[in-house]
């Protein structure tokens, strides 16, 4: 029945929050009707990774563009397990090293194996700090064993214990056990649980779980630290899955395929995957983060953290320096150059950072001191036109009251309109292209500043590249203008031909500013982005109102709304549906309103639907 | 937990023990906490015959985190802040070990001083003048291990430091003004009475 692919997107757009109850409300990849939409997820990936996908509604997740995927707290330890029974069902070695393994390799199974099988297990082993490195293991153990009297003695804390008090770990290296659990409670509580590393000089082998867990049996707290930390790994570690930025933290993390791609976690936070900022395409998340640094200069945090911190260039987070030299190794083991603030890879020490300098800052920061005025002018042309658009979709929810104003007013006119799924549309395109416009400006202002791409264009490209994609952005910007009145102005209610035109002219509006959004992606993807594509540059990109928008949700509230009052209870426009019994004639009503309103609006979902899945 | 006085204190004892090393350590004031320890410059090398002095603080959880060491004297070296005496080196850093001793630490920095580490530097400076014109840099580190380290310096800074102390000042006070006036005693009691 109402299986078609186009009816896919009006039932996640009509019925979020339908409960399920409806079984259109779940599309399937096949388009072959409900049946095998039930309790498990059926999506490719979901079924390789093993990852299920929850959300508010199975609908939504499956809109998720399959990109990404929601990890909860359950499932965490689950998914963790499995990777970590891929590991040793191959390899058949303990959980310990499997662990080791993964965390080195970031929890990419088939990167441990494929370079296992590269370059040898012996060499992996070791890089991951699974065999000593220092060769007197053996000696070392026996001398320490030497003790008179069958006692060992301990060369941390420089006494002499019995047998029984002192444990050696997988690599030999022996030690009392009030040292071990002294060394482990520090790093322990400095968040290194995956890093409990042997104490001897040099060896770097990983603690054995088993061991580390008998030692701290009597330290609870610390016990629960370690394991949760362990678990905790599998996203920490792991540069393909984040925790969702929610706050309060709602205990979900997202495991995406791109880096760059605006997510939407289970429990409705919406944000850029890579930055775990707000979603922000086209810009990238350099560019973002630079801009806000900048609206927040003169901030008294902020300014201390810029004078004392720099952002670890694998995990972001900011690092202080407390002393000694300009390497600098990150909690999260990414060592990296203090003066540039490059990434200098962990296997460096004092002795091998080798070929990297970075003196070259200086000069050009002189240079750039003189055209300061300039650049302020410059910035305030670009802030001014950010925060107008900004500030247009904060004005969102007056716009919505105004809007149900209207219809209830149309309503009461011509009780026959029941339809107006073309209004959610336009307004969700409406809301999604102010912050694509807002966004679009922070673009412009870094891409063609000549600063943060100095290197990558000569003047003439710049120009040709500002001109391109000012064309397509002010195109763009006209239409959103004249659709942002068409739907504040008055509405020619009193006519039915005035209104359909009216009608018709939004809807048109609606259908054109998603391609001038698109044309100016293409601009951006096709024609600027592959001239610095050396630099990394990474923009989300852009998927249409259908999977992104919290303008789609405010806009699927007038619909439920404009649905329920049509449908089935009469015009005035004031009986709203109650959520937890469903009126199955309101329903019956808004299906039955889809399939009537078919030409335009099957003509408009079919293209958004194109687009979403592209 | 406090600091493990008992391991602290073998190792000092271990230290004064061994007369060999060349290196030697002495506490600071009351507290075995704060510690100044000493090393010879090593033979064949532009430091050799001078004596520098570095300035060692004990952290509540040392051995299990590693000693914090900076050179007082001032030493011309690539992996050595010419400014503030701060030390690249990574046993003193990630690559600390519990096991590790303040001993075994102050020989690295001996082993330092005679093997630099130009491509890591800790003074980008003295790192280009080293890697550029090697005999420049050795005629530089030599100077300043006359100037600052050199055992006649030394002795007669001992004459100041006790010059100082009878004014009424602590020890270890009037050494470490003193390095920072870089021997000039009136440097040295500008600093301690402004501070």
């Amino acid at each position: 029945m109402a299986g078609s692919d186009d009816d896919q997107w009006f039932d996640d757009y009509d019925e979020p929050m339908s409960g399920g109850e409806d079984e259109d409300a779940y599309p399937s990849d096949s388009g072959a009707g409900g049946s095998d939409s039930g309790g498990t997820s059926t999506t490719d990936d979901a079924a390789d990774d093993g990852f299920e996908e929850r959300g508010p509604s199975e609908a939504r997740s499956q809109l998720r563009n399959r990109l990404y995927s929601v990890i909860d707290r359950q499932n965490l330890r689950r998914i963790q397990e499995e990777a970590l029974q891929q590991v040793q069902s191959i390899l058949g070695c303990s959980t310990t090293t499997a662990r080791a393994l993964l965390i080195f390799f970031s929890w990419d199974a088939e990167a441990v194996l494929g370079t296992i099988a590269e370059r040898g297990q012996e060499d992996v082993y070791k890089r991951a700090g699974l065999l000593s490195q220092s060769e007197e293991a053996e000696a070392y153990a026996a001398a320490a064993a030497a003790g008179a009297g069958g006692t060992v003695s301990c060369l941390v804390c420089m006494s002499d214990v019995g047998p029984s008090q002192a444990t050696a770990m997988d690599c030999g290296h022996m030690f009392c056990n009030d040292c071990w659990r002294e060394h482990m409670r520090i790093n322990i509580s400095e968040g290194m649980s995956r890093r409990l590393r042997c104490m001897a000089p040099g060896c770097g082998v990983v603690c054995d779980e088993d061991k580390v867990k008998a030692l701290l049996r009597k330290d609870k707290p610390l016990l629960e630290k370690y394991e949760q930390t362990l678990l905790e790994s599998y996203v920490d570690d792991n540069k393909r899955v984040k925790w969702c930025p929610s706050v309060p933290h709602c205990g979900h993390a997202i495991r995406s395929k791109e880096m760059h791609c605006e997510v939407e976690c289970a429990c409705g936070h919406q944000f850029c995957f890579a930055c775990c900022e707000v979603q922000h395409s086209p810009c990238t998340c350099d560019m973002l983060h630079d801009w806000e640094q900048r609206m927040r200069d003169g901030s008294e945090t902020s300014s201390w953290l810029s004078a004392n911190t720099k952002l670890c260039p694998k995990c972001s987070k900011p690092v202080e320096k407390n002393g000694g030299c300009n390497l600098v190794l990150c909690r999260c083991g990414q060592a990296f150059c203090w003066l540039c603030g490059q990434a200098t890879g962990r296997a460096h020490t004092w002795t091998s950072i080798e070929g990297h300098s970075c003196g070259a800052y200086k000069e050009e920061a002189e240079a750039r001191a003189n055209e300061a005025q300039r650049n302020l002018k410059r910035y305030l042309h670009y802030l001014t036109r950010y925060e107008a658009n900004l500030q247009s979709g904060k004005l969102e929810a007056k716009l919505r009251k105004d809007v149900e104003a209207k219809v209830d007013a149309l309503m009461e006119v011509d009780p026959s309109m029941s339809n107006f799924s073309w209004l959610n549309e336009a307004l969700a395109q409406l809301f999604l292209a102010r912050k694509c416009m807002a966004y679009s400006y922070i673009f412009a202002f870094y891409m063609f500043g000549q600063s943060m791409f100095k290197e990558d264009f000569s003047a003439e490209a710049n120009a040709i590249n500002q001109a391109l994609f000012e064309d397509k952005q002010g195109q763009l910007e006209a239409e959103v203008e004249k659709l942002s009145q068409l739907i504040e102005n008055p509405w020619p209610i009193g006519s039915a031909a005035d209104m359909q035109s009216h009608r018709m002219a939004i809807i048109n509006l609606a259908a054109n500013i998603d391609t001038r959004i698109q044309k100016m992606y293409e601009v951006i993807e096709c024609d600027i982005t592959p001239q610095v594509a050396s630099r990394g540059v990474g923009i989300a990109p852009y998927k249409g109102r259908h999977a992104t928008g919290s303008g789609g949700e405010a806009a699927a509230e007038v619909y439920r709304r404009a649905a329920a009052a049509g449908g089935g209870a009469g015009p005035s426009g004031s009986n709203q549906p109650s959520s937890d019994v469903p009126d199955p004639a309101a329903e019956e009503g808004g299906r039955g309103g889809r399939r009537g309103k078919a030409p335009i609006a099957a003509g408009s979902g079919g293209r958004s639907k194109r687009k979403a899945g592209s | 937990m406090p600091i493990d006085l008992g391991r602290v204190q073998k190792e000092i004892r271990d230290i004064d023990r061994d007369k060999a090393s060349g290196v030697t350590i002495e506490v600071q004031g009351n507290s075995v906490q704060k510690l100044i320890g000493c090393l010879k410059g090593p033979r064949d090398t532009p430091f050799d015959g001078g004596i520098f002095y570095v300035n060692i603080e004990l952290d509540d959880q040392y051995p299990f985190v590693p000693p914090k060491m900076r050179f007082i004297t001032k030493v011309w070296h690539p992996n050595i802040s010419s400014a503030n005496g701060a030390i690249c080196l990574d046993i003193l850093k990630d690559q600390w070990s519990p096991a590790l001793t303040l001993k075994t630490a102050l020989l690295s920095l001996q082993a330092l001083l005679s093997s630099p580490q130009p491509d890591d530097p800790q003074d980008a400076v003295v790192a280009r003048q080293y890697m550029g014109s090697l005999a420049e840099y050795e005629a530089t580190a030599r100077q300043w291990t006359q100037t600052y380290a050199h055992a006649q310096q030394v002795v007669g800074l001992e004459a100041k430091v006790q010059q100082i102390v009878e004014m009424g000042f602590g020890r270890e006070q009037a050494l470490a003004a003193l390095k920072r006036a870089n021997g000039d005693e009136n440097g040295a009691m500008e600093i301690l009475l402004g501070a």
